[in-house]
C-alpha cells in the first residue's frame, strides 16, 4: 500500500432505502435519518399546483413555478449540505466532486425525483449539464411544442446556486413533453442565457443550445 | 430475503402462513448460522484479501496512482467497503440491499473518477478470486452471488471521455 486508508472514513450511501426514512405511525409523520420531517407527495399535487399557477398566470406560469422551484432547491441543497457534512465528517466543499455527484444521485433516486446524470466535462467553461430520467411532473405530460418543466429547471437552479455561492439560473433543453427521451438541463450564469434568450424560446435542440452558450465567454 | 419474508408476509395477510411459506423461513433461519460463519471467515482474511488484491491491481495498473490523490489508498477502501457490505448483504440473504446500499452508489463515483469499466471488472474479480483462494469452499459458495454482483453492477457503466486508469 502507498498510503494509508485508515485516514479516509468509510462510509456508503446515506440515503440507503431501510435507513434513511422513518416512519412515526403513532404521530403520522415520516423523518429522514437527521430528524428533517418529510412528506410524500403525489403526482396529482404537482399537477393540479401546475394546471392552477397556467390558469391564473398564463404565460408567467412557467416564471411563477420556477420561483417556486428555486426556493425549494436552495432549501434542498442547505439540507443536503449540513446532512451530507455530518455524515462524511468533512464539509460538502471539501468532498470530492465524484462524492458529490454519487451523494446527489442518491438523493434525487431515494427521493423519487427521477434518475440524475450530471455532466461537469465543460464545468471549467462555466456550463453545468444535468439529464433526468423519470423525473417528477413529467410522467404523464401532454405533447407540447415547449418544455413544460419550470419546477425542475427552478430546483435545479436553486439547488446548484446554493452549491456553487454563485447566482446560476437554469433552462431546460430536452423534455419528453416534446417527444424527447429525457429531460435535459443546462445551468450556467444567468447573463449567459440571457445573451441567447431568443434561440431558447425558439425552442432549439439541446446540442445548439449548448454550442451557443460555449461561444459566449463564462 | 428480508424483502421476500416481507412479500411473504403482504401475500399472506389475514391468513396463517402455508406450509411452503412456512418452509422459506425456516430454510432462511436454518442458514443463518452458515451465513454469519462465511462472514466471519471473510472478516479473518480481509487484510490478506485487500492486500492482495491492490497488490495485483498495482502491478496490472502501475500509473493508476499518477491520476489519483491518495488513490491506491481509496482504491483499498473502496474495496473494504464493497467487501463488508457484501458480508452483509450475505447475512440477510439480500442481493437487492447489496444494490440499494452500495453498488449503484458506488458506480457513480467510480465513473466520475474516469476509471474504466474493465479497470473496475478487474479489481473486483480480482476481489472475488481472493476471496476463493482463501476462503473454504462452503464459505465462498455463500459468498459467491454477491461477489459476482459486484463485478456485474460495478463494470457497467460508459467508457469515459479521459481515462484514468
Amino acid at each position: 500500500m502507498q498510503a494509508s486508508a485508515s485516514e479516509l472514513p468509510l462510509r456508503g450511501n446515506y440515503f440507503a432505502e431501510a435507513d434513511y426514512l422513518r416512519q412515526n405511525l403513532p404521530s403520522g409523520t415520516l423523518e429522514n435519518r437527521a430528524g428533517a420531517r418529510m412528506f410524500a407527495l403525489p403526482d396529482e399535487l404537482l399537477v393540479a399546483l401546475s394546471n392552477t399557477v397556467m390558469k391564473h398566470r398564463g404565460e408567467r406560469c412557467g416564471e411563477v413555478l420556477k420561483s417556486i422551484g428555486r426556493g425549494w432547491g436552495k432549501q434542498a441543497a442547505e439540507q443536503f449540505s449540513n446532512e451530507l457534512s455530518g455524515f462524511h465528517e468533512r464539509r460538502l466543499d471539501e468532498q470530492p466532486l465524484s462524492l458529490f455527484a454519487a451523494d446527489l444521485t442518491a438523493a434525487f433516486l431515494h427521493h423519487g425525483w427521477g434518475r440524475l446524470q450530471l455532466d461537469f466535462s465543460r464545468y471549467a467553461r462555466g456550463l453545468l449539464l444535468v439529464e433526468v430520467f423519470h423525473p417528477f411532473l413529467g410522467e404523464e405530460v401532454k405533447p407540447t411544442s415547449h418544455s413544460v418543466e419550470a419546477l425542475m429547471a427552478g430546483f435545479l437552479s436553486g439547488m446548484f446556486t446554493q452549491f456553487a455561492g454563485v447566482e446560476l439560473d437554469c433552462v431546460q433543453t430536452a423534455c419528453r413533453a416534446r417527444g424527447e427521451q429525457s429531460s435535459r438541463f443546462v445551468l450556467t450564469v444567468p447573463q449567459r442565457l440571457q445573451a441567447i434568450k431568443e434561440l431558447i424560446e425558439s425552442g432549439r435542440a439541446h446540442d445548439e443550445i449548448v454550442a451557443a452558450l460555449e461561444k459566449r465567454p463564462a | 430475503m428480508t424483502n421476500r419474508l416481507h412479500q411473504l408476509a403482504r401475500v399472506a395477510e389475514g391468513r396463517y402462513f402455508q406450509p411452503e411459506e412456512r418452509d422459506q423461513f425456516l430454510t432462511y433461519a436454518g442458514s443463518v448460522p452458515s451465513r454469519f460463519a462465511a462472514a466471519d471467515a471473510l472478516s479473518e482474511h480481509e487484510e490478506a484479501v485487500l492486500k492482495a488484491t491492490v497488490g495485483d491491481l498495482q502491478q496490472r495498473y502501475p500509473n493508476f496512482a499518477k491520476h489519483h490523490h491518495q488513490g491506491w489508498a481509496k482504491c483499498y477502501r473502496d474495496l473494504q467497503l464493497v467487501i463488508r457490505q457484501d458480508a452483509q448483504a450475505l447475512i440477510f440473504d439480500d442481493v437487492q440491499m447489496l444494490d440499494d446500499k452500495t453498488l449503484a452508489w458506488l458506480r457513480t463515483i467510480l465513473a466520475a473518477n474516469n476509471l474504466t469499466p474493465q479497470f473496475c471488472r478487474d479489481a473486483f474479480t480480482l476481489l472475488r478470486d481472493h476471496v476463493k483462494s482463501r476462503l473454504g469452499p462452503e464459505h465462498y459458495e455463500l459468498l459467491q452471488p454477491f461477489l459476482d454482483r459486484n463485478i456485474e453492477v460495478l463494470s457497467e457503466f460508459p467508457e469515459p471521455a479521459t481515462p484514468a486508469v
